[in-house]
């Protein structure tokens, strides 16, 4: 076992910039039993500063989940999931893209580009409750790799 | 427009103006024609009246030479005469006899030449008259003289008689040269006149004949260039026309991809409030879900202290509100669904392949043959079907809805039957699904074929969607579809594709 003091709690940084979709994850997150930070960004433009720049951000500080909504009113989700994967201080952090699309030629550009986890948001919204509950899952047994100093 | 009208004018002008050139031109020649004829056979006339007239002054002269002949013979004679009276010898005597032998001939000649003329004719008859009586004369003369009586015979020369004889011989010889050069002149002037007539004849000919010719080089010459004019227009209208409907074509694919582009973002933009109305739908069930526990523990304390109103929202309102949220919002999802299906299925890319059709229809019939047995129908293919090469997802949800339908509107009046068939019909392929269900009414023939629109009596579950995407499809295709149908007499879903897809039809 490794020392206790490398384990960092690992933040959510949720982008997405419908406040009632990210209420709704939030509190399914919560009522599958996962306390980790969530920090929520409405726009790509502060969410990637906080990725990239934040000094409490994955890339300078402790490791990260990422769960990205590809429609964003500043930005295509999908243009920031190609820079998260194309900065090698980033690559490794887990991105779970939450869209409304089910287009298999964007799922597929999503996953070529390094996406972990391609959820769906269905209006049925039993499942998508299930899959953010799935996600809590995911996120406690995932091995989120040390950052290299 | 004013373009198109103009191009619509030209054309119409080429032929008006080729159809003015073959009427002139027809003219021209058919003038040109008769006026070389009549030309022709004026010349051909004059020419033989120039030989006519040539033939009579050649015979004038024949004339003049016998009349000139006979003169010096009769001249020739008297000479041989006056030696014979002179000197009474032979040699003088035969040289009478031999001149005197060749008048009566000389004379028979001008006898022969003179016969059209009854003038001369008279002067031939006279002369003759003398000629003989003077022979006689000079008959008596010679043989006097021969007998030695020189003296009677130079007395009879002596004779007035002989003398005047003579001179009318001559006078009448004198007039009758006199009378042929006259005929000689007027002849000559004739054919001088005729000669003069024939060159003016030929000169017009050949001045008219200049005219047509440059008159008909002038015609087409203006066709020539009427023609070369409206050629140029007709190429700069083909290469505008071409142009314009490059541009409209454009217009019309970008006008077809902004509406792709719009039924995706607007489905996907409903879809986002729908997840947000549901999601917390759902909140709002848990938290009634909390309410309700309350109510319970509350009413199993005191179910008097629990006034009746707030029983019946928590437990009858709230729940029915809920529901209808629910249902609302599915339905709204299936129309979303469907926007963003048929928006999907513009932007797919369509691949032609050789498609055997009685495999894909049997197949597709096979999908439905368990709600065929139930509903105790049968759908069969009739005769061969035509094999098409096309898009095979795309046939295959064309003929699967069509199918599918039929199978669905069925009629429980009668057993059901369903008939596919299809023919090459001018080129195209023709496909019909025919049933003996409920049918379309006329009014609705148009309208089934719109998204969201259903007709006859609503007992079959469906959101109208299945038509509508089946139109889509056809016209992806290059094809159209058309329903001919009575109310409860069944309907014929018709089908027409061009025999390959073609690739610009995606």
């Amino acid at each position: 076992m490794t020392a206790v003091a490398d384990h960092k709690p690992v933040t959510i940084v949720m982008i997405e910039d419908d406040e009632g979709h990210a209420r709704l994850i939030e509190r399914n997150i919560r009522r599958a039993g996962i306390s980790n930070e969530i920090r929520h960004f409405a726009d790509g433009t502060t969410a990637l500063n906080f990725l990239f720049e934040g000094a409490q951000g994955p890339l300078k500080n402790g490791p990260a989940l990422i769960l990205l909504d590809l429609n964003l009113p500043d930005m295509n989700g999908v243009d920031i999931l190609a820079k998260i994967k194309a900065e090698p201080g980033l690559k490794r952090t887990p991105v779970v893209v939450l869209t409304t699309t089910d287009d298999k030629v964007e799922i597929q550009r999503c996953y070529d580009l390094g996406c972990n986890v391609y959820i769906t948001k269905p209006v049925n919204y039993e499942s998508f409750a299930d899959a953010i509950r799935q996600l809590g899952l995911f996120l406690s047994v995932i091995q989120v790799p040390e950052i290299e100093a | 427009m004013t373009n198109a009208a103009a191009g619509a004018r030209d054309p119409s002008n080429l032929e008006q103006s080729a159809r003015r050139f073959r009427r002139s031109i027809l003219t021209v020649l058919a003038v040109g024609l008769a006026a070389v004829a009549v030309m022709a056979a004026v010349a051909v006339w004059l020419v033989d009246r120039s030989q006519d007239y040539g033939r009579w002054i050649e015979h004038t002269y024949i004339v003049e030479a016998h009349v000139n002949r006979f003169a010096a013979l009769t001249e020739r004679a008297e000479t041989a005469r006056r030696g014979y009276l002179l000197a009474p010898n032979a040699k003088y005597q035969s040289g009478y006899e031999r001149v005197r032998a060749e008048i009566p001939t000389a004379l028979n000649e001008i006898a022969v030449d003179t016969m059209d003329n009854p003038v001369q004719r008279r002067n031939v008859l006279q002369l003759r008259a003398l000629t003989d009586e003077r022979a006689k004369l000079v008959e008596q003369m010679m043989v006097l003289a021969a007998k030695g009586d020189v003296d009677a015979a130079v007395g009879l020369f002596k004779q007035d008689r002989d003398h005047e004889l003579l001179g009318k011989v001559r006078a009448l010889t004198q007039s009758m040269l006199d009378e042929e050069g006259r005929l000689l002149n007027l002849r000559v002037a004739r054919d001088k006149d005729n000669a003069s007539l024939l060159l003016a004849v030929v000169l017009i000919g050949g001045g008219l004949m200049a005219i047509l010719s440059f008159g008909s080089m002038l015609l087409m010459r203006r066709y020539a260039s009427d023609l070369d004019r409206t050629q140029g227009e007709l190429r700069v209208l083909n290469t505008d026309l071409e142009a314009r409907v490059k541009s409209r074509t454009s217009e019309l694919s970008r006008a077809n991809d902004e509406i792709q582009r719009f039924a995706y973002i607007v489905s996907h933009d409903l879809r986002s409030p729908l997840v947000n109305v549901m999601g917390f739908t759902s909140e709002l069930e848990v938290s009634l879900k909390v309410l309700r526990g309350q109510i319970e523990t509350t009413r199993e304390a005191d179910p008097n202290r629990l006034p009746k109103a707030v029983q019946e929202a928590v437990e009858i309102d709230m729940p029915e509100a809920i529901g209808f949220i629910r249902s609302s919002t599915r339905k709204m999802d299936g129309l979303i669904n469907a926007i963003l299906r048929l928006s999907r299925e513009g932007r797919r890319n369509l691949t032609a392949e050789p498609l055997a059709m009685d495999t894909v229809v049997n197949g597709l019939i096979d999908n439905v043959r368990h709600r065929l047995t139930e509903k105790g129908a049968d759908a069969v293919i009739e005769g061969d079907l035509p094999d098409i090469s096309s898009d095979r997802l795309a046939i295959e949800q064309v003929f699967g809805n069509l199918i599918d339908n039929a199978v669905k509107y069925l009629s429980p009046k009668r057993p059901g039957e369903i008939v596919v068939r299809g023919r090459r019909e001018a080129g195209l392929l023709i496909y019909e699904i025919q049933d003996n269900g409920r049918g379309v009414a006329p009014g609705d023939q148009e309208r089934i074929f719109e998204l969201f629109r259903r007709a006859g009596t609503q007992d079959q579950a469906g959101e109208g969607i299945g038509l509508a995407h089946v139109r889509a499809l056809m016209y992806r295709l290059g094809g159209t579809i058309r329903c001919v149908s009575e109310l409860d007499q069944g309907a014929t879903f018709r089908l027409s594709f061009p025999p390959n897809l073609s690739n610009d039809a995606s």
